[in-house]
């Protein structure tokens, strides 16, 4: 009996125990586990914070709750596969850490570590502490090394608060992790963007450098002028002397191919030339009073040769309400219709073209005029109607051999009326024909005289011979000159040049000075000058027109405001030249008059 | 005459009778969950059992770890290995010993051993492979999840006979056999007898399923990784625990996984390079 109580004092107090023992462990369990799920507090700061050094500092603070170490700290991975001590709580400790782990990395156990996925222990070297190193590590890869000392008087290294350890520094490692793809992501976006901004100025500096290795063509090109046409001057103007020959039939029909073939390749070389005057941002319009009628009547009589050889028919309805005079840029205006009526002749085979001129609109003074050119031509494909305005297209390659043409005209005609405030459009149907109308605006000039169009005057010379100084440096134009003042009747001298032109003009009187612009030795400009200023205080004054290559037509003011009396570009229109001549000449003979 | 066939229960209950687990693992694990217990405490637990304790080191300075040094002592083996990985070693070795007087004429343990063991170091390998916490918990999971055949060789050797006849003469695998006969296979009954000995879920679950691992309801990963361990045990042919066919592989197990086919060479080699080595530690104890 005296046994009993005591077995069952012996197992009261082994349940005791037991329950002391459970008690314990439940509470410990209880607060590791509130510990980890207060946490998510915690992963929400770890995703917050971007950089590592926040990132373990938010870990240490977790950590403590945990386990009582007296030192922790992180170790990184860093770009050397070295390991670096990041953070440290507290600081002050952090020589005395390093030196723990020093120790543990100098016998091979720090590696060790890094490749478990628990905690790995060890007796520190001061005798008293225990160190503790968990890897900071994902699946993929090892960010890093928490090393933490703990007394070993304190040391509870339980299981449990062991996994929440590993758990919170699996949680770090994908913080890291997550904070690293993060900067990675930024880094990229930002280099994107870098690229993108490299490539669009490498794109506007390539556009850039297109544009101006066009515009530095295209004022080549419109400098070229010069050198283009005074050749061609020659050999037009050559050919004309020729045909005024005595000539046999047979070499009459040679010079007059030759004359047909030279203004073929001068239209060529004018249409390339204003193109490229327009490209360069150099073309000027030169408004002149002028019958929009005769205008009219002079390109329909110009072409009226090449329709009836083709057995075209023509028709011209003009309006009545169409102005007397007008105030634009004749010579364009020419240019645009002559352009339409050519392509209209060029593509029609058989029919007829219609030339119709009416008011578009008219307020007050401004009328806006339609100049429509239709023919029964071979039409333009819907597919080619948006290309045919652009340089160097006609409808497609076979059209340009069987044609003929450069493809530049409706480009050119285009630019130019779009410029003076107009356009061009067309309505066509293939096979049946093409109707092309521009509209212009004009001023309206009301004036009663009507002003006679110079173009109509190509009666001969019928005054007094004249006595001329020709100054001309190419000797092909210079002969073509003289040549041609000889055949009227004139009595003409050349020289070569500004400073021959102020010697003659010394030694002998001349009714008129022919000067060229660009000769060497003393240029026309500079002659002139010259001539101007010995003029001062004598009642003399020479007549001088400029001869120029310079066919860009602002520059015609410039030489009128330079001194010149009257101007003619070259190569040389036989009929223009004579009559320019003939205004200077009566100007001047009417001023000596009075 | 039809013999009556045994339940899974009343196997396992005859079985948790004849064979008890050491109370070795309850001491331990408590120990080691005590919120004041030291690394002393728990070297103490260990080292009471001197076969045990010999027998850890031997593994601890086995290629199974490959530590870079020589661990001398228990007190050290808890601090490098950790605790938890010492007790679930400690619970393999137990195990083994469990169950190291079986009679030769039933079954040949050696083979047995050797197949239990291939299976638990690819185990473990796959766990590391993934990174998982506690690798050692696959270790002996592996080394456990035969045991139901042990059972089945032990107390119903004449069934057992019948069984591997019928699956020898139709050419279905022995595990289909269990199931049609007995209504369960030797994973159920494995499951059963370690859950009767406390073993927690997470090991007793990937055995009991190791043939079925979609029927894994808490631990599906852990199955699947038993379940494809066990698939490469077979295939590799080494040692022999009554299943004559290589297991037919569950897909979803093996993504599940997410091992590329690239790794299964290199399991198999650190798997050969282990496996004598930790075979002999822990036959030699089986033989002590």
């Amino acid at each position: 009996m005296s046994d009993a109580p005591e077995i069952i004092r012996q197992e009261l107090k082994r349940l005791q125990d037991r329950n002391d023992y459970l008690e314990e462990c439940h509470l410990r369990l209880v607060s590791v586990l509130e510990m980890l799920a207060s946490s998510s507090e915690f992963q929400a700061d770890l995703n917050l914070d971007r950089d590592n050094v926040s990132i373990f500092r938010i870990t240490l603070k977790q950590v403590r709750r945990l386990l009582a170490f007296t030192h922790m700290g992180f170790y990184i991975n860093s770009d050397e596969n070295d390991f670096e001590l990041l953070e440290c709580d507290p600081p002050a400790k952090k020589e005395e850490l390093e030196r723990e782990v020093e120790a543990r990395i100098m016998d091979g156990s720090f590696a060790w570590a890094i490749n478990q996925t628990y905690p790995v222990m060890y007796p520190a070297g001061n005798g008293k502490h225990t160190l503790i190193m968990h890897v900071i590590s994902t699946q993929s890869r090892i960010r890093g090394m928490f090393v933490g000392m703990i007394t070993d008087s304190k040391s509870t290294v339980d299981v449990p608060s062991l996994n929440a350890l590993s758990i919170i520094l699996v949680n770090t490692a994908y913080a890291l992790e997550s904070a690293k793809l993060y900067a990675m992501l930024r880094d990229h976006t930002c280099n994107l963007e870098q690229k993108v901004g490299e490539r669009t100025k490498e794109l506007q500096i390539a556009r850039q450098q297109a544009e101006a290795a066009n515009w530095a063509k295209s004022v080549f090109l419109a400098t070229m002028s010069h050198e283009l046409r005074t050749p061609m001057n020659g050999v037009i103007g050559m050919a004309q002397l020729l045909e005024m020959t005595d000539l046999n039939e047979e070499q009459k029909e040679y010079v007059e191919l030759l004359t047909e073939s030279g203004k073929n390749l001068l239209s060529l070389i004018n249409d390339i030339l204003d193109l490229s005057k327009i490209e360069a941002g150099k073309i000027t319009f030169e408004p002149t009073e002028f019958s929009l009628k005769d205008c009219i009547n002079t390109i329909i009589l110009m072409q009226k040769s090449t329709i009836s050889q083709k057995g075209l028919s023509l028709k011209v309805n003009i309006s009545n309400d169409i102005p007397d005079v007008v105030l634009g840029d004749r010579f364009r205006i020419k240019q645009i219709i002559l352009n339409l009526l050519g392509n209209a002749i060029k593509f029609t085979l058989q029919g007829e073209i219609t030339i119709s001129v009416q008011v578009f609109e008219r307020i007050d003074d401004s009328a806006r005029i339609q100049i429509s050119v239709q023919d029964t031509g071979i039409g333009i494909s819907s597919g080619a109607m948006e290309s045919i305005f652009k340089p160097f297209s006609q409808e497609d390659g076979s059209t340009t051999r069987k044609y003929g043409g450069t493809g530049l005209g409706l480009s050119i005609s285009q630019t130019l009326a779009e410029l003076m405030g107009g356009s061009i459009s067309v309505e066509s149907t293939q096979g049946v024909g093409s109707c092309f109308k521009v509209i212009l605006p004009f001023s309206v000039v009301r004036k009663t005289s009507p002003q006679k169009d110079p173009a109509k005057m190509i009666d001969l010379w019928d005054g007094d011979p004249q006595r001329i100084l020709v100054v001309e440096d190419n000797p092909v134009n210079g002969n073509f000159i003289m040549s041609l003042l000889k055949k009227v009747g004139h009595d003409a001298v050349l020289v070569e040049n500004g400073r021959d032109c102020l010697a003659a003009l010394e030694l002998s009187e001349f009714d008129l000075v022919l000067m060229d612009i660009q000769m060497p030795i003393m240029n026309g400009e500079e002659a002139l000058r010259i001539i101007r200023q010995k003029e001062q205080g004598s009642s003399r004054l020479q007549p001088v027109i400029a001869l120029t290559a310079y066919s860009l037509r602002g520059e015609k003011d410039r030489f009128l405001r330079g001194g010149f009396d009257g101007y003619v570009s070259k190569p040389i229109d036989v009929i223009q030249f004579i009559n320019e001549f003939k205004r200077v000449l009566d100007r001047w003979t009417c001023r000596r008059d009075r | 005459m039809r013999r009556v066939k045994p339940t899974i229960d009343f196997l396992a209950n005859e079985a948790a009778v004849v064979y008890s687990l050491p109370q070795l693992y309850e001491r331990f694990n408590l120990v080691i969950n005590h919120p004041r217990s030291s690394i002393a405490d728990i070297t103490r637990i260990i080292t009471e059992d001197t076969g045990l304790s010999s027998c850890i080191l031997k593994l601890a300075n086995s290629p199974l770890f490959g530590y870079y040094t020589n661990i001398d002592s228990i007190s050290k083996a808890v601090t490098i290995i950790g605790t938890q990985q010492l007790r679930d070693m400690a619970l393999a070795i137990s195990c083994i010993r469990v169950f190291r007087d079986i009679p030769e004429r039933l079954i040949n343990m050696t083979s047995f051993w050797q197949h239990s063991i291939t299976i638990a170091i690819i185990s473990r390998i796959l766990a590391i492979y993934r990174r998982e916490a506690n690798v050692e918990r696959y270790f002996v999971a592996g080394i456990l999840h035969d045991v139901g055949q042990l059972i089945l060789y032990t107390r119903a050797p004449e069934l057992v006979k019948e069984m591997i006849a019928a699956s020898a003469k139709s050419g279905e695998p022995y595990t289909k056999i269990q199931r049609s006969t007995l209504g369960y296979d030797h994973g159920d009954l494995g499951g059963e007898l370690l859950k009767r000995w406390g073993i927690p879920a997470v090991i007793t679950e990937p055995v009991a399923c190791h043939h079925a691992p979609g029927r894994a309801k808490r631990y599906p990963l852990e199955t699947s990784l038993m379940h494809v361990a066990d698939v490469i045990g077979h295939a590799m042919q080494v040692g022999f625990s009554g299943e004559p066919f290589i297991p037919p592989l569950d897909e979803c197990s093996w993504e599940r996984l997410s091992i590329p086919v690239s790794m299964l060479p290199t399991i198999i080699t650190q798997t050969d390079a282990q496996l004598s080595e930790v075979l002999s530690i822990l036959s030699g104890d089986v033989s002590s």
